[in-house]
């Protein structure tokens, strides 16, 4: 068993994760990379969640976080077919630039 | 078959109207040759209605005064606080509404030959007129009030449409005048209504629980089942601006029914109505519908407050007066004969005031003859002004002359019905006013003024008659348009067959009157003795 | 009995029979209905000569009303004379009517006339009586209206009937009265109870009497009446209609208390008097003729007021045959002239005289019953109105009032000056008419010949002065009670023949063919001198009856102004009110309350419309704001609280 890691890393590396998820979000004007903004936030609470599981004989959160990273792949998925559906209709990945959802 | 008979008369023309509803639009001979059948068939319903009334019955009280009767839960709400309220199916006649049934179904079965050459949509005329009969015919059975309220209300929808559509010229202001003014009238009896079922039980059915069940019988209202401390429950002594509101209801009620009446002085929308309405609408118009109003007088306010009503015989017999003299003077100030016809019936209306105040047997029969009579003269009336109405498209007094030469036999209805409604003795017209009179110098409660000034009314009947008679038909031929002289033929076998009948009843009823009234004498003599009796009970309490 | 029984309703319908008959059958009306009243003129005879006791017949009209008739002597004895004189009128219309295409309507309507005045002297209870009372005024209505075409006739009709209708509209009143007081309501009833009527009930009942018979004030009535066809004068308005009026008064005078006997007699004597001085100066012979029988009927209603009924009866009877006479004789006269010239007015005495020799069974006719009407001795007239003058005279005598006696004598002497002027005028002088175009044929002839004999003496009575000597008497009176106790007075019998004899006397010295006012009697105009208009306007009765109907008039068209302009206009108002009331509340509606709404509205659309002004669309923009809100939240959560 490795020396125990001072929970404060983790916390500052999810932390980090997700303001650049969060960043990333806010700033790029692609659509893919909204999608992999959204990732990035989920995993770092999944890796809050993984983390903190250990003093937990329940291993809840390892559940949750298998849950999460379930949603994750069908939620890209289908994110990433809808966005391929509308870059073929619209030539466009830019989501402000999606003003209509018909036609 | 007696069970149900006056069911069967009341709502066999609505059945018929389901039957119409479904011809195509086109098809304008059937839709009329049904309608006529359907009024046929009521007609002869009624006559063995007449005919199978009993009319030896000498009732006690209201509760079996009426036969026919028909009893049915309608509607049926608990109300908490208010107790539960009932509204029946209840249908029943004595012989003041066998009179007038008689009297409807014969006017509207020649309301619909006289509507035989109309071809402005005709369906939906027929519809409109079925659902009238219906209407009418409901008001003058129904024992519940609620159900007479349906009927009196559900009267006004196809009126409206039929002077409003088939109509003359101004028919748009005279349907709404005929409108408004009858809703008016209808509201108050409304308020009555509502006042009435707060203060009366059905004693009959208040075993099912704590709770009282208001009614709106007719019969548990004239029979006084009131609750102990209700709004009019007699003997009460709620005030309303200074009078008692039993006298307030009454007056309402009178008001309501003088509308409808019509009395002065809220008769303006009948000489109107009359003018634009059709010569078949006219008929029922002048037959009927004001006969509701005198009704409603016989069955609702003299039935129920008996005891407003002996200590206002004085202004309502005013009122008499006034429309038998103000409505002749006005009737002859007319230049159209339509016009002058319908003036003349708000005079004669006046008798049936005149006859109710007077409080006696004489006086109420001869109010209820005046009806029957009224609905046969006027009818004719309003039959012969059509007439040259079809002719020429104009009915303006003084633009025709000499019409004898060239309708004689047209001339010779006009001066029969004419004299039968100024009240020449011998037609049927003189017997209502003859026993009015009696009535009236007769009475405990009026002054002989009232009834020696009323006299003077047929006076006044005969000069505005005769003129008219001397201007139009006397005289040499002349119209006012060359083009009218062709168009002046004589009557058609349609309109004799329309006013060959009315001619025959009305000097039948004038030679032996007692034809009619024989058989409903006892209602009669039980609805005066009773309201007389209730009165003294009430006025006591 | 049972032969009266059978034949009783054979009387009563037969008129209205043939008058069907005759009036669906146009060309042959008069001759068709002349059987039907022959016959009828047959039964009632049989019904005069086997009748003992009254026949009551009755049956319930009404409750409490009953319809009723009886057959009694007196008036079996009128239905006859009704039969007869219809029959006369009836004949001698056939030529009169002759070019007339509508006799058929003609002969219907005096069906209807007869049916209806038999009904009224068979009619038992009063209100029988006042049905058939209307139904007489009504034929008469009809036949004074019988040619409508000319708007002046069917205006005379329908004034005539009006003037009527006041005075029926009184007799109905009157009617109700005796019903409401509980008197006797038929007349066998009211002779056997003997109860008296109050004097307003009676009054009633005499206003209406005078209505139909004429009388001060309604008799402008009877002028007018002579707008109808000359025959149908005779008949309704001289001889059978205008006694109705008597005949009731007949009827009722035994319960009429004394001062309603009062106004009778007043209201008679002044009638026949004010009625003799108007027939003085008229032009136009009918006119003449009307005033003479108005001033006849007051006679009668005269000696009814006095008690001397019995009189009365017998001068209905006489003056129905003179006047009959005189008026078909008249008729004559005027078919001769309209024959002649139509272009003139037929019936202006200015145009006629001389007419003695073209017309001379007309003449006699004529002549005869004039004097019959002025009161000679040996013709009918002179008895009856023996007996009224008589009856008078002993009523002033006993009340001390000689008003009534005074003005009977008066009109003697008007009247056989009248009469004496008109027949000098019409058929003495020199004649103009030299065509004899129409010597009357026997249509005519006989008519005129039977009613000139019936006015002689001997068929009312063999002593020609004696008027108590009525062969009726004894089977008229014998059940009505005791006769009064009359006798002849000699003074009266001179005085009555001495004032006949002087009014013909004067009227010969006016008006003899070679005196001055004869001569340029064609030029007159109408009389310029006060009594002399007042003669010729009748006392100006009709200015009286126009200012009466100018005054309705009035009325009328206030109550059509107000009806209209205050009633309606009022209704109206309330229209006009509702609907700017409707619109007042519409405007308060859309600006006032909805605007209350659309403010609110507006109020947050700013507010939305600041805030999304530092809102950006970019959805990302959006997301950073909601990131923010979350952090400050967060914050305000960990710091704060």
């Amino acid at each position: 068993m490795m020396e125990a890691i001072s929970p404060t890393y983790f916390v500052f590396l999810s932390l980090f994760i997700f303001c650049a998820g969060i960043a990333i979000i806010i700033i790029k004007r692609s659509a893919i990379f909204v999608l992999i903004g959204i990732e990035l936030m989920l995993n770092a609470a999944n890796l809050n969640l993984v983390y903190f599981s250990q003093y937990d004989p329940g291993m809840n959160g390892l559940m949750t976080s298998v849950f999460v990273v379930v949603l994750a792949a069908a939620e890209v998925a289908i994110a990433l077919a809808i966005l391929l559906n509308i870059f073929k209709h619209y030539k466009i990945t830019d989501p402000d630039e999606l003003t209509s959802l018909k036609n | 078959m007696t069970d149900s008979l006056l069911t069967l008369i009341i709502f066999f023309p609505l059945l018929v109207t389901v039957v119409i509803l479904f011809l195509p639009k086109d098809k304008d001979l059937l839709i009329k040759e049904i309608a006529l059948g359907a009024t046929a068939v009521q007609l002869i319903l009624s006559v063995i209605l007449f005919f199978s009334y009993d009319a030896a019955l000498q009732p006690e009280s209201w509760s079996n005064a009426f036969q026919f009767v028909e009893r049915a839960k309608w509607i049926s709400l608990y109300l908490g606080d208010y107790g539960w309220l009932q509204i029946d199916y209840f249908v029943g006649i004595d012989g003041i509404s066998l009179l007038m049934i008689c009297l409807s179904t014969f006017l509207l079965l020649v309301g619909v030959v006289a509507s035989w050459n109309l071809n402005k949509n005709v369906k939906g005329y027929f519809i409109l007129y079925l659902i009238l009969s219906t209407s009418v015919v409901g008001c003058f059975a129904a024992l519940d009030f609620f159900l007479f309220y349906v009927f009196f209300e559900f009267m006004l929808l196809p009126m409206f449409f039929l002077i409003g559509i088939w109509g003359g010229p101004r028919r748009g202001y005279a349907s709404i005048k005929f409108f408004i003014y009858t809703l008016v009238g209808s509201l108050f009896i409304l308020a009555v209504m509502i006042g009435l079922y707060l203060s009366v039980e059905d004693s009959s059915l208040t075993g099912q629980g704590q709770e009282v069940v208001h009614s709106f019988s007719l019969v548990n209202m004239m029979d006084g089942g009131y609750i102990t401390d209700g709004i009019l429950t007699p003997g009460t002594s709620i005030e309303f601006w200074g009078m008692n509101i039993r006298w307030v209801a009454f007056l309402l009620l009178m008001v309501g029914f003088a509308i409808k009446l019509p009395a002065v002085p809220v008769h303006t929308w009948l000489p109107d109505a009359h003018v634009e309405a059709p010569t078949a609408i006219s008929v029922l118009l002048a037959g009927l519908l004001l006969k509701i109003g005198g009704y409603g007088f016989f069955r609702i306010a003299y039935g129920i407050f008996p005891d407003a009503a002996v200590n206002l015989t004085y202004p309502i017999a005013i009122f008499g007066m006034i429309s038998i003299v103000y409505g002749g003077l006005t009737a002859m100030a007319q230049n159209d004969l339509k016009r002058m016809i319908a003036y003349s019936s708000v005079s004669h209306m006046g008798f049936i005031l005149l006859g109710l105040a007077s409080f006696n047997v004489q006086g109420a029969g001869g109010a209820l003859f005046q009806m029957v009579s009224h609905g046969f003269i006027s009818g004719a009336l309003f039959i012969l002004a059509g007439v040259i109405y079809d002719r020429t498209g104009d009915r303006g007094i003084a633009n025709f002359s000499g019409l004898a030469k060239a309708m004689p036999v047209f001339t010779g209805f006009v001066v029969i019905f004419f004299f039968a409604s100024l009240g020449l003795p011998g037609l049927s017209g003189f017997v209502g006013e003859f026993l009015v009179f009696l009535g009236a110098l007769g009475s405990d409660y009026l002054p002989k003024w009232i009834g020696i000034v009323s006299i003077s009314g047929i006076v006044i009947s005969a000069a505005y008659y005769l003129w008219a008679l001397q201007r139009m038909f006397f005289g040499k031929f002349w119209t006012r348009e060359k083009v009218w002289e062709q168009t002046m033929y004589d009557l058609t076998g349609r309109e004799l067959l329309l006013l060959i009948p009315l001619a025959i009843l009305v000097v039948l009823l004038g030679v032996a009157p007692n034809i009619i009234l024989g058989p409903v004498n006892n209602s009669i003599e039980f609805f005066v003795n009773q309201c007389f009796a209730q009165s003294q009970l009430y006025i006591a309490q | 009995m049972t032969l009266i029984k059978t034949i009783w309703p054979l009387i009563f319908i037969l008129p209205l029979f043939s008058g069907i008959i005759g009036g669906l059958n146009s060309k042959q009306s008069l001759k068709l209905s002349n059987f039907g009243i022959g016959a009828g003129l047959l039964f009632s005879i049989i019904l005069v000569w086997l009748l003992d006791e009254p026949l009551i017949l009755e049956w319930k009209w009404l409750e409490g009303v009953s319809f009723g008739f009886s057959i009694d002597r007196l008036n079996a004895m009128l239905v006859l004379l009704v039969y007869l004189i219809t029959l006369l009128v009836q004949v001698f219309s056939i030529t009169y009517m002759e070019h007339d295409p509508d006799q058929g309507r003609y002969t219907a309507k005096l069906g209807f006339f007869a049916f209806s005045m038999v009904g009224l002297l068979m009619s038992n209870q009063l209100v029988t009586l006042f049905l058939f009372w209307e139904l007489v005024g009504m034929s008469s209505y009809l036949l004074i209206g019988f040619w409508y075409q000319e708007a002046a006739r069917s205006k005379a009709a329908r004034q005539a009937f009006m003037i009527n209708r006041v005075a029926d509209a009184f007799l109905l009143l009157g009617v109700i009265q005796v019903f409401n007081n509980g008197y006797a309501t038929s007349f066998t009833e009211i002779l056997s109870s003997g109860n008296q009527w109050d004097g307003f009930t009676g009054l009633c009942f005499i206003i209406g009497a005078f209505g139909k018979s004429a009388q001060f004030p309604f008799y402008g009535w009877l002028t007018k009446a002579m707008a109808g066809p000359t025959p149908v004068s005779a008949l309704i308005h001289a001889a059978t209609m205008v006694t109705a009026g008597v005949y009731l008064l007949v009827r009722i005078s035994p319960v009429l208390i004394e001062w309603n006997l009062q106004v009778i007699a007043i209201g008679g004597a002044v009638t026949a008097f004010m009625a003799a001085v108007a027939a003085l100066t008229q032009f136009d012979i009918k006119k003449v003729l009307a005033y003479s029988t108005i001033s006849q009927l007051g006679y009668m209603i005269l000696g009814i007021g006095v008690g001397a009924y019995q009189a009365s009866v017998f001068h209905l009877w006489t003056h129905a045959f003179f006047k009959a006479g005189l008026f078909l004789a008249a008729g004559s006269v005027i078919h001769y002239m309209h024959e002649l010239d139509s272009s003139k007015d037929a019936q202006d005495m200015r145009n006629m005289g001389g007419l003695q020799k073209i017309l001379p069974v007309t003449f006699y006719a004529f002549l005869i019953c004039g004097l019959a009407l002025s009161g000679l001795p040996f013709l009918s007239g002179f008895l009856s109105k023996e007996g009224i003058l008589t009856g008078s005279w002993l009523w002033g005598q006993s009340t001390g009032n000689y008003l009534v006696p005074v003005l009977a004598f008066c009109t003697a002497g008007l009247t056989a000056f009248y009469i004496g002027r008109q027949i000098l005028l019409v058929f003495f002088g020199s004649s103009s008419f030299t065509q004899k175009i129409i010597e009357p044929m026997l249509t005519i002839r006989v008519p005129l010949i039977f009613l000139a004999v019936s006015s002689l003496w001997f068929w009312n009575s063999l002593n020609p002065i004696n008027p108590l000597g009525w062969f009726w008497n004894s089977y008229l009176f014998a059940d009505l009670g005791a006769t009064s106790a009359q006798h002849s007075i000699l003074g009266v019998l001179i005085g009555s023949i001495g004032l006949s004899l002087a009014g013909l006397g004067v009227a010969y010295w006016l008006y003899r063919p070679e005196a001055e006012l004869t001569q340029n009697f064609k030029n007159s105009k109408e009389p310029a001198q006060l009594v002399g208009k007042i003669s010729f306007h009748g006392w100006y009765i009709e200015k009286f009856y126009d200012q009466i109907v100018l005054l309705f008039s009035k009325i009328v068209a206030g109550a059509g102004w107000f009806d209209k302009k205050v009633i309606d206009r009022f209704v109206d108002g309330m229209g006009v009110t509702g609907v700017v009331m409707a619109k007042v509340i519409g405007w308060f509606d859309q600006n006032i309350v909805d605007g209350l709404v659309n403010f609110m509205a507006s109020i947050s659309q700013l507010i939305g419309r600041f805030v999304t002004s530092f809102q950006s669309p970019k959805i990302q923009i959006q997301i950073g704001w909601l990131l923010l809100t979350l952090l400050v939240l967060l914050l305000w959560f960990q710091f704060l609280t």
